[in-house]
């Protein structure tokens, strides 16, 4: 895998477009957002149709799908600073300054692109900072790192239980994973939006 | 700390409020509504019946607040540099509306003491001079937790943010005072305000 660059080519020309990293106008507190994901874990892990942790993961990547999907959609026509191009390598793009409705300057069959605006406008938007890391093997796999992933930053597993440590280690994989599934779920909505 | 440092805030409400919303880690308020709005959709399928949605809406919620509470009073503390406590019912509503809506929705609402009217839902009643009043309402001009969302009359039993009440009763429980909280207005139903009406039923002794 080789690491990608995410900053802003030119970016003297596209100032603008980092504006894009603020947080949004409106804004809830992150705790409570992790407390009602939670929330609907615990609600999935109960439930009489999901009895295996791949069921309840797929349910919880599902959720997640149903709301990137949505969020993608209002976030590209809310958008009015974005000015992505359809090659990140092209020097000349004008810096558009008035509103396209849905008309964001994306190539869908560049996947680079595309996996950039993830990283850094859809994140921001959402999370309030870039992806910290991305990388790709140039096949079509990427990855993308963030250091500091609002949903498992404070992260804890309850200690109760029998089994010590391996059994505790466990759970927290098997929590992690549950918790994952959101944000893929997430990634796959927002992506099948654009 | 300097011992007069610790005495009772004499911040007013509103800009502790404001102080704790600044220090929060804020996260996207669409991403919120849209999560809460796939559960509300995914428990009318897994439930059918309305009232138990409502039902596990406000158990969820009871959990959440729970949990809440100490997230609370420890942020609050911080941030006046002394405890917060309230020794009146109605000082329990002010703080709710002014500090706690604004450090975990970032909007603050209207309180007023007493019951308020099951007709016009607003605090009409003149408790200006009372300071033990065993209920009150809190009226939101904007909820967070269903921009855009209406409800069609085939659901009109559904009480879509029934969770903030749970918050409401289950944060409130583990300080000592087990209360209800009810909508008397919803903006889901096309009315222009919601309302919540909380009413303390009976404190809880240490014991």
């Amino acid at each position: 895998f080789t690491n990608l660059d995410l900053r802003t080519v030119n970016a003297s020309e596209r100032d603008d477009s980092l504006h894009v990293a603020s947080l949004p106008t409106t804004a809830v507190s992150e705790s409570l957002f992790n407390m009602l994901l939670n929330e609907i874990i615990s609600y999935v892990r109960a439930l009489p149709s999901t009895t295996t942790s791949e069921s309840q993961a797929s349910l919880i990547e599902s959720i997640g799908y149903s709301v990137g999907l949505r969020l993608s959609s209002i976030l590209l026509l809310s958008d009015t600073s974005t000015n992505l191009t359809t090659s990140s390598k092209s020097a000349k793009q004008p810096l558009q300054t008035l509103p396209i409705p849905g008309g964001i300057n994306l190539d869908p069959s560049n996947s680079l692109s595309v996996v950039k605006y993830l990283c850094k406008d859809f994140w921001s938007s959402i999370f309030g900072h870039q992806i910290t890391k991305l990388q790709t093997n140039h096949r079509g796999v990427f990855v993308l790192k963030d250091d500091n992933f609002p949903m498992t930053k404070e992260f804890t597993v309850s200690g109760v239980g029998e089994g010590g440590s391996t059994n505790k280690e466990e759970r927290t994989r098997v929590m992690t994973i549950l918790t994952l599934s959101y944000p893929c779920g997430l990634i796959r909505g927002a992506l099948k939006g654009l | 700390k300097h011992p007069a440092q610790l005495r009772m805030s004499k911040l007013p409400l509103s800009r502790t409020g404001d102080l704790c919303w600044s220090r929060t880690p804020k996260t996207n308020s669409e991403l919120f509504t849209l999560t809460y709005g796939v559960l509300v959709t995914q428990l009318i399928r897994d439930f059918e019946d309305t009232e138990r949605v409502n039902v596990e809406l406000k158990r969820m919620g009871r959990n959440i607040g729970v949990r809440l509470i100490d997230e609370y009073l420890s942020k609050v503390s911080l941030a006046t540099s002394s405890v917060p406590s309230c020794a009146t019912f109605r000082q329990t509503g002010e703080s709710i509306a002014k500090v706690a809506f604004k450090m975990f929705l970032g909007i603050s609402c209207d309180f007023s003491p007493g019951p308020g009217s099951e007709a016009s839902g607003g605090g009409e009643e003149e408790t200006e001079g009372m300071d033990e009043v065993n209920s009150f309402t809190l009226t939101l001009s904007d909820n967070p937790l269903s921009t855009f969302v209406e409800i069609p009359p085939s659901r009109e039993g559904l009480s879509y943010s029934n969770l903030i009440n749970g918050v409401i009763e289950g944060s409130l429980e583990s300080v000592g005072m087990r209360v209800e909280s009810r909508f008397l207005r919803e903006i889901e139903k096309d009315d222009d305000v919601t309302v919540i009406r909380v009413r303390l039923r009976e404190r809880i002794k240490d014991g």
